[in-house]
């Protein structure tokens, strides 16, 4: 049966807006990629508590024979990393006030220091591997590989979708909106993996 | 005291340990993991419960404040008649 439209109006809150005047509270694609988020966190969450209960079952860690893990060298990584973040967060804020063209620049040093942060990650596993730790030769090895290859995987994807973005705004004629909504949705995928690490640098290298 | 009375007290007293180390999970309250089993089953239990608790919250504030720009032009542009 078909409903008479005053009669929908009647059942609405009258301090409501109607549907016509209705805004987008969120862009579409910032809500799923915060959906996206709480699966990786999820994710990440089982691959700590594995750790975590794998490593409380050690008596000493690292185990016997293994190395230990660069945990200075390692810090200049992660200062390098939340430095990208805070670019791209600036690089956003350039993008609302003063438009696509003044927000290249930050948003190119923040690519930058995630190419940085993933050429660092690897040159530090050639040395672990160097040194004996690999991803067969104990626990550690295994849960070591594992988590920073798979954080390093987000941020290589991280950075790649921030490098699309950056090839977007160097057009300029894309719209506005549009590319407003979706170089934000690249930031906040870029922050979960920006702050994710030094969560896991804390648990894992410490 | 009724000797039977203390005689059931003094069994359950004996039985409780046993009940202590029934568990599922961590089967032995002695295994240094059984504390780590606890923090990562609340570590695993409150982030998600937090994380959507958080989006809500978030949704529901941006919504309140659309609304609230929405009624703010609607008076202005009332005003203006």
């Amino acid at each position: 049966m078909a409903t008479e439209p005053g009669t929908l109006r009647l059942l609405r809150s009258p301090s409501r807006p109607t549907p016509g005047a209705r805004q987008k509270v969120v862009p579409s694609e910032v809500l799923a990629v915060v959906i996206f988020i709480l699966s990786e966190m999820m994710f990440f969450a089982g691959l700590m508590s594995a750790f975590t209960i794998a490593r409380a079952a050690q008596p000493v860690w690292p185990p016997p024979g293994q190395p230990r893990l660069p945990l200075e060298e390692t810090a200049i990584n992660t200062v390098a990393l939340l430095i990208s973040a805070g670019l791209a967060w600036w690089s956003g804020q350039r993008f609302r006030t003063a438009g696509p063209g003044s927000a290249r620049a930050p948003l190119g040093a923040a690519i930058a220091l995630g190419a940085f942060f993933v050429l660092f990650q690897g040159m530090e596993w050639m040395a672990m591997l160097r040194e004996g730790l690999t991803l067969t030769s104990s626990t550690a090895g295994s849960f070591f590989y594992l988590i920073v290859g798979v954080h390093g995987i987000h941020v290589i994807l991280g950075f790649s979708v921030l490098a699309w973005m950056f090839r977007r705004l160097m057009r300029e004629q894309a719209d506005a909106q549009s590319l407003d909504d979706q170089f934000w949705a690249a930031r906040v995928f870029w922050y979960f993996v920006v702050l994710l690490w030094p969560f896991l640098y804390w648990r894992v290298y410490a | 005291m009724n000797p039977r009375w203390t005689a059931a007290a003094a069994a359950l007293w004996l039985s409780t340990p046993g009940a202590a180390w029934a568990c599922a999970v961590c089967q032995d309250p002695n295994d240094p993991r059984s504390g780590a089993y606890f923090d990562m089953t609340m570590f695993m239990s409150l982030p998600p419960l937090l994380a959507i608790g958080a989006i809500a919250v978030w949704l529901w504030r941006r919504a309140m404040a659309a609304e609230a720009a929405v009624a703010s032009r609607r008076s202005v542009s009332g005003q203006d008649r």
